[in-house]
This record gives structure tokens, C-alpha cells and sequence, in this order.
């Protein structure tokens, strides 16, 4: 009983492999291809008559611009495959000794062995549906997170307004220009919570109000409701 | 200075029995260049592998072509099981082999057909014929079916023949026999087919070996290489064998192979038949899937070696099924054997060849 061998080679290996095998008398068997999710597959097969062994040279994954040297200059009768190969799988073979050129198989759709079936095509959309879905999860977690601070950053402001507000309404008696002066100096810079820098023009309370009110409605309902209770619940204790 | 022009040969010609189509280039009656080409009935039969899962891929091997459909059934279902790892049974091994044989038989005696009403020995055509009526008539007994047979499935057998219709087989096979000698010496001692076929369609054995020609084709040019010497399947447990080849590397010598091959398959099968073990028949396997993997098969085909290969990805269907014909491979010693050669004689050549177009083209 004869034995098989299977050699993984890479393309540009392919010429020199044939070679050897022509010198050590080895008879062409066959060669074909077969497209996979990744590019092409090509095999080629040759036997060994001393040995009773068929080997099989394996190149995988070569992509639709590579250039297949052709063995026809060692095998003649591999002009039939190749041929066949170029036009059913649409594989570029160069230095073809007989080349007909996409002529040799009368076949009506080019390349039609690369055509994926229909399992195979749900399979691949399948795939590629999970992939997008998994990208558009990655990034709405990342605008979750960016209004979260966002979110964050104004729930401070809100509460240096009302920190200054507290603060002009102690001091409202002496000097109620002055009193406003640290609300409006934080209300301009969300950042400085501080409000150590008075300010000559500061809005009116209903001004603020209405400001946060644009906020409020801004912003996701959750947790616009939850601010407000913030907002309130520190009303309700300074109030006291 | 000789005119050349090109004539195209088929794809319908009164000799094709499947069409192909050769543009024939001449310079006045002498060929100098023939330039095949195919495709007019490729159905992407490999492809479906991918659609139908193993086990039902069988019968769809089985249908690529008519006259060697019991083999690719064989060659698949062997790459298959051996990609599996499974072992059937001898006797399944001993009843692929006969039925094997007998598509040999059936094979050539049609092709013997095709070639006497191509030269017009109509007689032949009509006692040939006849002749492969007895082996379709055991093809129906023995398997239910005459030309597809679907015996074979992957894992063994889908039934048994039993001895007695094994013994009958035998008895058949004898008056076949008989009556084949007749006719063979009879088309052999003519003096017009001798003069249509001897020094015709010339191919050298360095030729053969270069283009890497398989079956009656190669052997008629004094190349002994066939499968069945490897000893696969139960061809191993055959007292002797030894091919069958012609040195004469001329369509004569072609034919005789043929010829004496069917004598060579009836030994084969009453030798089998006495030594058929009682080991079962196997049965389809109990995976639902094929594992991960390639395994490739050569069987000796009518034509000759014909190669299968098989890629599993670890689910019930196949990632790929390569079928390689002996036609495929002879293609290009059909080219080299109709170089020279006289414009009256193609027809002769091109079916000593004996193209199986349907086979070659999937």
C-alpha cells in the first residue's frame, strides 16, 4: 500500500520543490485550489514510484494578486490544471507554457468555484454581524463614560452655584452686590469650584435657575431626576 | 509552401461521445497542433460537497459520470473513511474490488463499441454491446441497479451480495469470456483494423513517462505503472498481478491492453470470489462529523489512476472534495498524439484514448 506525505510550503518555495521532484523522477499527479476565509488554498501532488508515497505540497492562504510561478515548463501535463485552476478559481499563474488565456473551460460565470455557498456566506455575515456589534458596544461604553464625567463635572458646578448662592444670601443684608459676585465667578468657570475670583456682573437666580433647567433637560432623564433630588435634598438641609 | 488552417473537432462529432472541442490545426491533411478545449458540461460537483454532508456526497460522486460510477463512489468513500479512521470490513474491501472489476469489464467492452462503429465494424459494435448487457444483468441481480449503483456508502457496504449470487456472477462471467475471445481475436487478425490502428497516434514510453500518461493509455507505451500493484483495497491479498502493457505505443497496442484488461478482471474477480471472507459488511459510522484534516486516495480507475482527496473542517459536511481523473491527466498526451498525424486518423486516436469528458470536467 502506498504511503502520503503532506509538505506545507510557502509560495515562493513551490518552484524549487518541483525541481527537486522532476530531478528525482517523481510523476505529476494533480494540482487544484480552494478558496477559505482567509485567500487560497493551492495543492499540488506528486508520487513516488520507488517508494510507493504520494506527496502533496500544501501553500495556503495566498491572496487574489499573487502571481502562481507555473510548473508547465517541468510538467507539461500540469497545463490542464492550471488552466483549469485559472479559470474556475481565477488564480494568476505567470510563465504558462500553454495558456489559453480563461478559454480552456467554456464556463458561463467567471471564477465560479469561488462563489460561497450559502451556509457559508450566513456564516461569514454572521461573523462579521457579532464583530459591529461588539465595536458599537465598545464605543457607547466609551460615550457612557465621557458623559458620566461630563455629567460629573457639571453636578460640581451645580453645586458651587448653590454653594454661592447660600453664601450671597448670608451676606445679603450688607452688601448684596458683593454677595453675588462669587455665585457668577463659579458659574462662569466650571472648574473652580472655588469661586475665589468676584466678578462686577453676576445673573440673576431665575437666570441660573433657567440655566440649570437647560442642563437638566439636556441630560439623560435617570439622572437629571436623580440631580434634582440632589439639588433638593440640599435645599431642604441648608433651609433648615 | 503546405496552407494551414484550423478545423475544428466537436464538441458534437459522430465519435464524441461527450463533447469536447479540439481546434485542430493542418497543413493541408496533416495535423500539426491540436488545442483542446473543455467545460461545455461542468456541473461544480466538488463544490457541492460543501451543500450535502459526508454520507449523502457518495451518491453525488457516483454521478459524475455514468461509465465510472461505481469507482468514484469507491475513491471518495475510501478518502473519507481513511480521513475518519475507520476500517471496514474485508468483505466490504472484497465486494468493492469485484464490483470494481466488473466496471472495468463493462467499461472497456463499451469503449470496444464506440471504437468498431467509429470505423465502421458495426458487427463488433453490436456483439460488444451485447457482451456488456451480461455485466449491467449482474449489476442489477447483485446491487439493484444497472449503471448507479449505490452499494457503497461511507463505512462498508449498504448491503451484501450473497454467495450464491457471487457463484453466478462467476458462471456469467465465464460465458462472457468465452464469447469475448471470439470476438477479440476476430477484431485483432482484421486486416482493416490492423491497418486503421498499427503505427497510428504514436507515443513514445520517454513521452508517456514525461506527461505522466495513467491507464491503458500509458501502458499501451510500455509503462507498467497501475495502482492495483500497491495492493489497496483486496487487490493485497491477489496471488499474483501483474499489469498489462503493449510496447507497440500505438493505438493497436492501446486496444490490446484494453482488451486483454477485461480477461485480467475476470480472473481477478472468480480469484476474489473463492477467497471472500465472512467478516460483514460494515455500516455507516457512527460520527456525525469528519474530523479536522485532508486524506487522499488513488484507486486504478478504467482510464487508470484517478486521485481523491478530501479536506474535513469538523463538521458533518466537507471543506473540499478533489476528484482527479485519468482523462484529466491524458489531455496532454492527447495533444502530443495528434501532432503529425494524418487529419483521417484523429478520430481513431481520440478514442483509443477513450476521453471520459463528464469525469474530467466534474
Amino acid at each position: 500500500m502506498y504511503t502520503t506525505e503532506y509538505v506545507t510550503i510557502p509560495l515562493g518555495e513551490l518552484l524549487t520543490r518541483v525541481q527537486t521532484f522532476k530531478y528525482e523522477g517523481l510523476r505529476f499527479v494533480q494540482m487544484a485550489a480552494e478558496t477559505t476565509a482567509q485567500g487560497m488554498d493551492l495543492f499540488y501532488t506528486f508520487y513516488d514510484e520507488v517508494n510507493d508515497k504520494a506527496i502533496t505540497l500544501d501553500i495556503y492562504d495566498i491572496d487574489e494578486t499573487s502571481e502562481v510561478p507555473s510548473i508547465q515548463n517541468m510538467y507539461f501535463t500540469a497545463f490542464s490544471y492550471e488552466n483549469e485552476t485559472h479559470d474556475l478559481f481565477g488564480v494568476k499563474f505567470v510563465n504558462m507554457k500553454l495558456d489559453f488565456g480563461g478559454h480552456f473551460f467554456n464556463v458561463a460565470v467567471d471564477s465560479p468555484m469561488t462563489v460561497i455557498t450559502p451556509e457559508q456566506k450566513a456564516e461569514r455575515e454572521k461573523a462579521a454581524k457579532v464583530a459591529a456589534a461588539k465595536a458599537a458596544k465598545a464605543r457607547k461604553a466609551a460615550e457612557e463614560k465621557s458623559a458620566a464625567e461630563a455629567d460629573a463635572a457639571a453636578a460640581a458646578k451645580i453645586a458651587a452655584v448653590e454653594a454661592g448662592k447660600s453664601a450671597a444670601s448670608v451676606g445679603d443684608v450688607a452688601d448684596p452686590a458683593a454677595a453675588a459676585a462669587p455665585a457668577s465667578a463659579a458659574a462662569a468657570d466650571a472648574g473652580d469650584a472655588g469661586a475665589d475670583a468676584p466678578a462686577a456682573s453676576a445673573p440673576s437666580a431665575d437666570d441660573r435657575a433657567a440655566k440649570m433647567e437647560a442642563k437638566l433637560a439636556a441630560m439623560d432623564p435617570e439622572k437629571a431626576a436623580k440631580v434634582r433630588a440632589a439639588l433638593a435634598a440640599r435645599a431642604a438641609k441648608e433651609a433648615k | 509552401m503546405a496552407t494551414r488552417s484550423v478545423i475544428p473537432f466537436g464538441p458534437q462529432h459522430p465519435v464524441l461521445p461527450e463533447p469536447v472541442h479540439l481546434d485542430l490545426v493542418v497543413e493541408d491533411e496533416r495535423v500539426v497542433e491540436a488545442i483542446p478545449q473543455i467545460g461545455f458540461v461542468h456541473r461544480g460537483l466538488e463544490k457541492l460537497v460543501q451543500k450535502r454532508d459526508f454520507n449523502q456526497f457518495v451518491y453525488v460522486a457516483e454521478r459524475v459520470c455514468g461509465i465510472c460510477s461505481f469507482g468514484h463512489g469507491y475513491g471518495y468513500a475510501s478518502a473519507t473513511e481513511k480521513l475518519m479512521g475507520i476500517e471496514i470490513p474485508r468483505r466490504a474491501e472484497y465486494l468493492r474490488v469485484i464490483l470494481e472489476e466488473l466496471s472495468r469489464c463493462h467499461s472497456h467492452l463499451l469503449w470496444l463499441g464506440l471504437l468498431a462503429d467509429a470505423f465502421g465494424f458495426e458487427a463488433l459494435f453490436n456483439h460488444c454491446w451485447r457482451l456488456r448487457e451480461t455485466v449491467l444483468d449482474i449489476f442489477q441481480r447483485t446491487c439493484g441497479a444497472r449503471i448507479i449503483l449505490s452499494i457503497t456508502i461511507v463505512g462498508g457496504m449498504a448491503h451484501d451480495i450473497s454467495d450464491e449470487d457471487l457463484k453466478w456472477v462467476c458462471e456469467q462471467l465465464e460465458g462472457l469470456k468465452r464469447e469475448y475471445r471470439e470476438i477479440v481475436d476476430t477484431m485483432f487478425n482484421d486486416v482493416t483494423v490492423r491497418e486503421r490502428l498499427c503505427g497510428v497516434g504514436y507515443i513514445s514510453f520517454e513521452d508517456a513517462l514525461e506527461l505522466s500518461m495513467v491507464g491503458p493509455f500509458a501502458k499501451g507505451s510500455g509503462i507498467e505503472h497501475d495502482m492495483r500493484t500497491t495492493g489497496y483495497g483486496a487487490y493485497g491479498d491477489l496471488e499474483h498481478f501483474e499489469p498489462i502493457i503493449s510496447t507497440e505505443c500505438d493505438c493497436y497496442a492501446r486496444c490490446k491492453v484494453r482488451c486483454e484488461e477485461v480477461f485480467q478482471s475476470i480472473d481477478i474477480i472468480e480469484e476474489l470470489v473463492k477467497k471472500i471472507p465472512h467478516d460483514g459488511i460494515g455500516g455507516k459510522p457512527k460520527a456525525k462529523v469528519v474530523p479536522e484534516g485532508q486524506s487522499l486516495v488513488m484507486i486504478e480507475q478504467p482510464r487508470g489512476e484517478a486521485f481523491y482527496y478530501v479536506r474535513g473542517n469538523g463538521t458533518k459536511n466537507l471543506d473540499r472534495f478533489r476528484m482527479r481523473t485519468p482523462t484529466s491527466q491524458n489531455l496532454g498526451g492527447l495533444v502530443r498524439a495528434l501532432q503529425g498525424v494524418d487529419l483521417a486518423d484523429v478520430p481513431m486516436i481520440i478514442l483509443t484514448i477513450d476521453p471520459c469528458i463528464s469525469c474530467t470536467e466534474r
